[in-house]
């Protein structure tokens, strides 16, 4: 199967299921960015439905239009990070279940992408604001932390940021 | 997370997001940022306690050394001593606390003599255990000539893909096979004691990337390699001659010897120089006439008064039987002394441009244009070349 996935990649449709059911179709050559779909194409799965079981609807359509710009020839460089930058700006929530499914279907630059995205909503803030943003419940006692802290008090210097955004 | 299910937006709004990702995804959003951030997630809670101990990579770049002295400062303690301290205990605890494989590992070493250097060659053990494959040392040095002599264990680290050293002796030991995996090389004011610079070069089998500036103990550059691409060279006074024989797959040379112009990013963009223009001898190696492979050549800061260098630059490009791209500036002081050549050999530069496209296929000049004048001369220089061996 190794050679019709490069010898009839244009004409090529994979039908991906989402984990509520809807289908999408997409042309082979761009859904094979996720190499969990390629390796699944060149063991001789292609011809069925692909079921994601782990992705949800929405995060899917986001996935497919990253998939979609990534393999688009006309786009330039320029374009390509524009895309990106504007494609991260959305509920941190989004973000995660994007990058959960990155992580399934194997997009490394997807991944990279996102994980940087939850990076940029962490640094630079007070350990109290990012528990806010995550709903991150601390199971410490103050004298815990404080202990903690001072294990590692050259992490804590500094002015935060103590905005939720 | 999976469970959601039916009560999704009910749960959704105190439930959290983050903690139950896999392990891995945790570890690579940690690795996108600075260590000290990563570190400060240990206080999330129990779960985050250890989460920041797996990052891929310890970074401790010259923006992580400044905060140290910054918040130094303003505790109005001892900056040096508490800095210092700090700085040695904070990577020699990271290291030992690293669980597993290190991707990368990066520190640039403050200036100091007395604490320091005996943490380095710990440092460089530990990371021989981890199977460290991006390597990045850098010595700061502020006053003296001290180079850091790098211990056995630094070449016991064979998984190495990408090594940057500056400021280093390397003596390796006799045994050493040289680094199997090694595909990018950057080594900067490193010295090669017993002349084990071509030896070294030549047992890293994969190099594909090599950059040498300012390395002592190499006056002949024996540049091999078969899948060597890449050359960024910046010699010294040492200089006296560069052979490329051995690298048949050189596609890119980049040869300096002026004063390094710090570039945009780290790898540096570098004020080329041609190569010949402190070599003692008069006719290195280089003049000798079999092809090279090389696709494009960069010479930057010509001197075109010089005809020792005219004539080494032609040489190079002569033998480029497959060149594509040919980039030359001349040595910056040098390009408002001939005003009066400049209109006299417009017409004689323009005609000579033309053979020399001619002459050399399809050469991309960009950079030349805006000042040259005594570039005819080189021109006409190659094209002489041209016709010696046409004749």
């Amino acid at each position: 199967m190794a050679e019709a996935a490069s010898s009839t990649i244009e004409k090529n449709n994979l039908t991906l299921k989402s984990s509520y059911g809807d289908e999408f179709v997409l042309e082979e050559s761009i859904a094979i960015q996720s190499v969990t779909i390629k390796n699944m194409v060149e063991d001789g799965c292609s011809s069925s439905v692909i079921p994601l079981s782990k992705v949800d609807t929405g995060t899917l359509i986001k996935v497919i239009e990253y998939m979609k710009m990534h393999s688009s020839t006309s786009s330039n460089e320029e374009e390509i990070q524009n895309f990106d930058k504007e494609f991260v700006r959305i509920s941190i929530k989004t973000i995660l279940n994007i990058l959960e499914a990155a992580n399934f279907l194997d997009i490394r630059s997807l991944l990279d992408l996102c994980a940087e995205a939850v990076a940029n909503r962490i640094k630079n803030k007070t350990p109290e604001v990012v528990r806010k943003i995550f709903n991150i419940t601390s199971d410490f006692t103050p004298e815990e932390e404080a202990e903690i802290r001072n294990e590692t008090p050259w992490a804590f210097e500094g002015d935060l940021d103590h905005s939720l955004d | 997370m999976s469970s959601k299910g039916v009560k999704r937006k009910r749960s959704g709004a105190d439930e959290d997001i983050i903690s139950n990702l896999p392990r891995n995804l945790i570890a690579c959003i940690l690795g996108k940022m600075p260590i000290r951030e990563a570190v400060r997630t240990s206080v999330f809670s129990k779960k985050w306690r250890y989460y920041y101990l797996n990052i891929p990579q310890l970074v401790f770049d010259d923006q992580f050394c400044k905060e140290l002295d910054d918040f130094s400062v303003n505790k109005g303690a001892n900056i040096y001593a508490l800095k210092f301290y700090q700085f040695d205990e904070i990577i020699t605890k990271s290291l030992m606390l690293h669980p597993g494989g290190l991707e990368r590992f990066k520190v640039c070493i403050p200036f100091n003599p007395s604490t320091v250097v005996p943490y380095v060659n710990k440092w460089i053990l530990c990371l021989s255990f981890r199977k460290i494959k991006e390597l990045t040392l850098i010595y700061k040095k502020v006053y003296t000539d001290h180079h850091h002599k790098l211990p056995p264990s630094f070449f016991s680290c064979l998984h190495l893909t990408s090594l940057k050293l500056i400021n280093f002796v390397r003596s390796p030991p006799l045994e050493f096979k040289g680094f199997p995996n090694l595909r990018h090389l950057i080594l900067s004011g490193v010295d090669f004691t017993n002349n084990c610079f071509e030896s070294f070069i030549s047992s890293c089998p994969i190099l594909k990337r090599l950059f040498l500036g300012g390395c002592s103990g190499i006056h002949h550059f024996i540049i091999s390699g078969s899948k060597l691409q890449r050359l960024f060279t910046k010699a010294d006074d040492n200089f006296k001659s560069i052979s490329l024989e051995k690298a048949p797959n050189l596609s890119e040379v980049y040869v300096s010897l002026g004063g390094v112009v710090k570039g945009p990013e780290e790898n540096g963009v570098f004020d080329l120089v041609s190569f010949m223009l402190l070599a003692e001898t008069p006719v290195p190696p280089m003049l000798s006439t079999s092809p090279l492979s090389l696709k494009i050549i960069k010479l930057k800061g010509v001197n075109f008064m010089d005809f020792g260098q005219i004539s080494l630059a032609a040489s190079l490009i002569r033998r480029a039987t497959n060149l594509q791209e040919l980039h030359i500036e001349q040595y910056r002081d040098m390009v408002f002394h001939f005003p009066l050549y400049l209109q006299i050999a417009n017409e004689a530069f323009a005609a000579s441009l033309i053979s020399l496209i001619e002459a050399v296929g399809n050469v991309v000049l960009g950079s030349i244009f805006p000042h040259l004048c005594p570039l005819v001369y080189f021109v006409q220089v190659l094209l002489d070349d041209y016709c010696y061996i046409e004749t």
